[in-house]
């Protein structure tokens, strides 16, 4: 590896708890040339946040971390904290993944781009310099108004907010740029400016650069080369396009094959069973034997090392040679499905659809005048069987309309009708909103607030099957095991479920009351991409079972074609385009779905990869 | 889909299940065991003093601490310890019924104004707002002072301007998780408001009301206590330690402890109650925190 | 922010608060017409003869309807003329400023001592978290904070000025050290219990700022120490410490009067006390009066600083 870049051998970091000392990464090795871009990828738990703020020397209270990382010729694990102190800005940097935090509220935006180089360097800068150089620095991330220095950053939005986060972070121009999940906060079409953005300045500057996501689309965009780790370790390493074509360890292609598609729907979505295990409750042996379809007796007895299994490609199980074809042939099964054509279009049931919504218009009161539109003539029709997609990002309306179908938010203007019944103008009378609560219910995105905690999974499905037509007629098990859970997980409560499982007793408690139609709020957007695919192919599952009706809500177009027939797009409160999921993303015609359509990272199963 | 267990949530599932006690740290052991034995004095007082609190004995006055008089006399030559052991009743009584009275009340006001919001939250936030900015001592001097009404009008002004501040705080909690998705599950099944509030809202803020009730606690006595030291509320003679100090205060060369003892008495009934009621705030708080 | 959008705000708050004092002033006014035995009892005393209630009643204007005693009155404390103490031989007003004399030094310096401890405790609390130093101010601090002001203050008396003898027991003095060492007592009681509630809060809330990312970002991009503590830590931290300064202001106003009774101070506290026990009820009316008005202007104070420190504030209104 070159002098010039980051060195990093056997890194482990470990949290002490009470007495015990837990271990939240182990025998980390990773480098990074000086132009180069590499990718850390995991799921949650893996350590992967924990290890790049360990070689900042960032960690928090109460976490340590032992190895060896070199870099512009010193061991960064053993300087002090002075030492440390003089490297960070001006050497390496970080940014952080939520915009919304990483800025100080009470300083204007140019202060925080400058105050880096006005301190520890002795001479102060003149303020016609420092507004001089915020300017500059803004410019690089890509805003070319000035005036946005003098603004907090409360006043702009989060794509803005994070640009002005990583011109801070560049600007004494470091020679490695650290990045934590910099785009999954905000905005799909955001991101991929984020994502443009950050690999020209790679260039521009031969920044190394260390991303750190849990996508791999993301991870094949920008990097050259990608680290996997599960559960604390390394268990894969390659350059991407190999990683991409031909991945050596069963985790990898798990993750390659559990990512849906964009460009056509597939006929099962492969999860992986299971899911990620937190520090501190790792099995012996391999990590990912426990949920591993290739696992043998070996695999829990010890660790096995991270080997060399080609040019340049690494991997950490003891079958990886035995393992290459398979894992091949697998891929490129799932990657040799036609482009579009859809694996099945369920066709309408008869009768009057459930939901009819003409001229929408929802509006937010602020205060003093300050009036939000979150919809605006938005018309949608949802028929007894049909799953039907919602699209948009952030602001589009997708969640308020939603919640006008389930009754927690009142439309402005317009007519909505439920099973028949009109929500909008009168006052609904309570058996009416009762019926309208038979035939619609919804899911909510985040699992882990979406079960009260201060009770259990039985009485939480008890109470919603009480209050459906005809009260309980399935036992608290049997909805469990309707959703693939044990009948015992009903003594349980949230704080004991992992994150798929909660959200599947989410579903359950819907089940429970017995709709005709699902609102799926962006059920997967918070979960692990291995635990979404579990997730989706359950959905499906339910509809095909019971007949019901989805009104699928989300941001992404993927998981949009894999469950729905039709989709609606929506920007900023208005309906742009609607259609069959495969026309309006194969072929969109309005400009903002066509923008949406090209912010997609390009994906491992569609085999090209994106140029970069 | 089989229905398997998942093998990692179901180590975390045993780990949870038999949760031992929660960890007390001694400073916290010791002041709940020294709040227990106030309320032991308070509840059988009869028990544990020598002598009787009341008895007057003018040619005892305030002597020193002796075999018969562990605490010395007072001024009219009662036996000090006995009315530090019978004055428990009337140091917690008071406060007890102002921490359970304003923590009712306003819980019931905080899940009303928290969860229907609109104009009830208005202006109950603004009242709420504008009482906050009066501190109860000062607004109970001047009420008993002028109403001579006593301990009933003691109590009920206490009461009253109390509420503002555990109000704000509960009203912050209710909001925080009206907003949480399994609210507006509940409210979309078709939950009565009612059951809403009552069996999703306030099973989650119990922690905070119960961590409340000790600092509501702390705040009663320091309140009735001063008032009852500066001679409103509570009738003159009764064994009352800030009765007691009050009284006492003027003899302190010939006998200190029998001002002493009382004040001495209530630092550790408001401190040990503080501790506790400080820790048990502070898991409420490290919860919330640690998803 | 403009100019003019700062003066409507302040002007916005000045009117609400001259609104607050106004509606407690009915209050205050009708005290002496609710209390037991009616205005004209309350100044002549139990034992006054019909003939000199009615000259009261005569010379008081008691006859006169309600509003129109009450504009008068209103008009009477805006010239400062408060009336005349029943029991005393002065105006209410002089016997306030003499009081005041004594309360405002107590007041004033206990406040900023605890504003100046508390803080600093506070913030190096968070720092050394964990640390024994953290452990002993927190003890410390739920201690104090805790402990009546009377008790603390007759512990105080007891240990400094009879047992040590270091100090004198009671009254005010004569000559600027004497009087100085009378007021050591009071100030150190109040500020225990200042500088104990302050800590905690700040202790509190400059942990919960060092999480936020916005710190680690600092520190990330190679930012010094003190740098991140005067512009990061302490700038969102203190944000939410003002509001509670002035509740602590309030707070030690309470206390002094528990102060000055037990130390035999002659202050606004014991003047309110004595006059509360002796019926005194214009002088309870001058010096509730004077107490209100402070409060409302604390709060005016408070609400202004924070609107000038939180710029999202500002945005909104």
């Amino acid at each position: 590896m070159s002098a010039d870049g980051l060195t990093v051998r056997d890194l482990c970091v470990s949290a002490r708890r009470g007495q015990e000392s837990i271990a939240i990464a182990s025998d980390m090795s990773f480098s990074v040339a000086p132009g180069e871009a590499i990718a850390i990828v995991g799921e949650s738990g893996s350590g992967k946040s924990l290890t790049a703020r360990a070689v900042m020397g960032l960690l928090p209270e109460g976490v340590t971390a032992s190895g060896e990382a070199d870099f512009v010729g010193r061991d960064l694990l053993t300087l002090s904290a002075a030492d440390l102190r003089r490297l960070r800005g001006r050497e390496m940097a970080l940014v952080m993944q939520d915009p919304f935090t990483m800025l100080n509220p009470l300083e204007r935006c140019g202060v925080q781009i400058v105050e880096a180089l006005a301190s520890g360097r002795g001479d102060r800068l003149s303020r016609k310099e420092r507004r001089r150089i915020a300017g500059e620095r803004l410019r690089e991330v890509g805003i070319d108004d000035p005036a946005v220095a003098d603004r907090y950053p409360f006043e702009l939005s989060g794509g803005m907010r994070q640009r002005v986060g990583i011109a801070a972070a560049i600007a004494e121009q470091p020679r490695l740029l650290i990045a934590d999940e910099p785009t999954t906060a905000l905005d799909v079409t955001i991101q991929r400016e984020i994502l443009e953005l950050l690999g020209s300045l790679r260039s521009a500057h031969s920044m190394g650069l260390i991303l750190i996501t849990h996508d791999l689309r993301v991870a094949f965009s920008v990097c050259d080369r990608a680290y996997v780790m599960y559960a604390g370790s390394l268990v894969e390493v390659a350059p991407t396009p190999l990683l991409a074509r031909a991945p050596r360890h069963p985790y990898s292609l798990g993750l390659l094959l559990a990512d849906p598609p964009s460009d056509r729907r597939v006929e099962e979505l492969v999860g992986i069973a299971g899911s990620v295990p937190s520090p501190g409750s790792r099995p012996p042996g391999c990590p990912f034997a426990p949920r591993c379809d290739y696992r043998i007796g070996a695999c829990t007895a010890s660790l096995p090392p991270l080997a060399e299994v080609g040019a340049d490609q690494f991997a950490r199980c003891i079958r990886a040679d035995e393992l290459r074809v398979e894992l091949g042939t697998r891929l490129a099964a799932a990657q040799g499905g036609e482009q579009g054509g859809e694996a099945t279009l369920a066709t309408p049931l008869e009768g009057e659809p459930l939901v009819v919504a003409e001229h929408v218009r929802k509006v937010f009161g602020g205060r003093g005048g300050s009036d939000v539109v979150a919809l605006d003539d938005v018309s949608v029709q949802v028929a007894a069987g049909e799953s039907v997609g919602l699209v948009g990002e952030s602001g589009s309306g997708k969640t308020t309309l939603g919640r006008v179908l389930v009754q927690l938010e009142q439309a402005t203007a317009g007519s909505v009708r439920v099973g028949g019944v009109e929500l909008v103008g009168t006052a609904v009378r309570r058996r009416d909103a009762a019926a309208v609560r038979d035939v619609v219910q919804m899911v909510f995105q985040d699992p882990y607030s979406t079960l009260n905690p201060a009770r259990t999974v039985g009485a939480t499905l008890k109470e919603a099957a009480a209050l459906a037509p005809g009260g309980m007629t399935q036992s608290s098990g049997e909805l469990l095991e309707h959703v693939g859970l044990p009948a015992s997980y009903a003594a349980r409560r949230p704080a004991q479920l992992s994150g798929g499982e909660r959200q599947r007793v989410a579903i359950a408690r819907t089940l429970a009351r017995r709709p005709r139609l699902i609102v799926c709020d962006e059920v997967v957007s918070a979960l692990d991409v291995s635990v979404q695919a579990q997730i989706l192919n359950l959905l499906r599952r339910l509809r095909d079972e019971l007949g019901l009706a989805y009104l699928f809500i989300t941001h992404d177009l993927a998981v949009v074609r894999q469950i729905t027939d039709r989709i609606y797009v929506l920007q900023r409160g208005e309906l742009v385009e609607e259609g069959p999921t495969a026309t309006v993303l194969d072929a969109p015609s309005h400009p903002y779905t066509r923008r949406l359509v090209a912010s997609v990272p390009e994906h491992p199963q569609s085999g090209a990869i994106g140029s970069r | 889909m089989s229905a398997t267990a998942d093998p990692t949530t179901d180590a975390v599932a045993a780990r949870t299940r038999t949760r031992t006690l929660p960890r007390v740290p001694p400073s916290v052991a010791v002041a709940a065991l020294l709040l227990l034995v106030v309320v032991v004095c308070a509840v059988v007082p009869g028990l544990l003093a020598p002598d009787s609190p009341s008895q007057i004995n003018p040619l005892e006055g305030l002597q020193p601490p002796s075999a018969a008089h562990l605490l010395g006399t007072d001024a009219l030559g009662r036996d000090v310890l006995s009315r530090v052991i019978y004055g428990a009743r009337s140091v917690l009584t008071g406060p007890l019924i102002v921490a359970i009275a304003v923590l009712a009340i306003s819980t019931a006001l905080a899940l009303l104004s928290g969860y229907r919001g609109g104009w009830v939250d208005g202006v109950l936030g603004r009242t709420m707002d504008t009482l906050y900015a009066l501190p109860p001592l000062i607004v109970a001097i001047v009420l008993v002072g002028v109403f001579g009404g006593g301990y009933t009008l003691a109590i009920c002004v206490l009461i009253v301007f109390n509420i503002p501040n555990s109000f704000r705080a509960l009203r912050a909690a209710v909001v925080e998780r009206r907003g949480l998705p399994y609210v507006d599950a509940a409210r979309s099944l078709g939950v009565p408001p009612r059951r809403v509030m009552l069996q999703h809202l306030l099973p989650n803020i119990v922690p905070l009301i119960v961590a409340g009730f000790f600092l509501r606690l702390t705040y009663g006595v320091v309140e009735l206590s001063s008032l009852s030291f500066l001679g409103l509320g509570v009738p003159p003679g009764s064994a009352d330690w800030g009765r007691m100090l009050a009284e006492n205060r003027a003899g302190i060369f010939e006998n200190a402890w029998a001002a002493i003892a009382p004040g001495v008495a209530l630092v550790v009934v408001t401190v040990s109650a503080n501790f506790v009621g400080d820790w048990l705030y502070e898991r409420v708080e490290q919860k919330r925190r640690s998803r | 922010m403009s100019r003019r959008t700062f003066i409507a705000f302040v002007g916005r708050r000045l009117l609400a608060s001259v609104g607050i004092v106004l509606v407690v002033s009915v209050l205050i006014f009708s005290l002496i017409h609710l209390a037991p035995g009616g205005a004209e009892q309350t100044i002549g005393g139990r034992f006054a003869t019909p003939e000199q209630l009615a000259s009261i009643r005569a010379s008081y204007g008691l006859d006169d309807p309600l509003p129109e005693q009450y504009v008068r009155y209103l008009g009477q404390v805006v010239q400062l003329h408060l009336g005349n103490s029943l029991t005393r031989r002065e105006p209410v007003g002089e016997a306030i400023l003499n009081g005041l004399k004594v309360t405002a030094p107590i007041v004033l310096i206990s406040f900023l001592l605890t504003s100046l401890l508390g803080t600093v405790l506070g913030t190096v609390a968070a720092y050394r978290r964990g640390a024994i130093l953290d452990r002993v101010i927190g003890g410390f601090s739920i201690a104090g904070a805790s402990v009546p002001t009377f008790a603390t203050a007759t512990i105080l008396l007891y240990v400094l000025g009879v047992q040590l003898g270091w100090l004198p027991t009671a009254g005010t003095g004569e000559g600027f050290v004497d009087r100085a060492g009378h007021l050591v007592i009071p100030i150190l009681t109040l500020a225990i219990f200042g500088t104990a509630s302050l800590m905690k809060l700040t202790r509190a809330r400059v942990l919960q700022v060092l999480e936020e990312d916005h710190v680690t970002f600092a520190r990330a991009r190679g930012l010094s120490e003190r740098h991140v503590l005067i512009r990061s830590v302490l700038r969102n931290a203190g944000v939410q410490v003002i509001t509670v300064v002035g509740v602590l202001l309030l707070s030690l106003v309470a206390g002094s009067i528990l102060v000055e009774v037990t130390l035999g101070l002659d202050g606004v506290g014991s003047l309110l006390v004595d006059a509360l026990s002796a019926r005194d009820i214009p002088t309870v009316q001058g010096v509730t009066l004077l107490i209100t008005v402070f409060i409302v202007a604390v709060n005016l104070v408070v609400d202004l600083l924070y609107f000038a420190i939180d710029p999202r504030l500002r945005a909104r209104s």
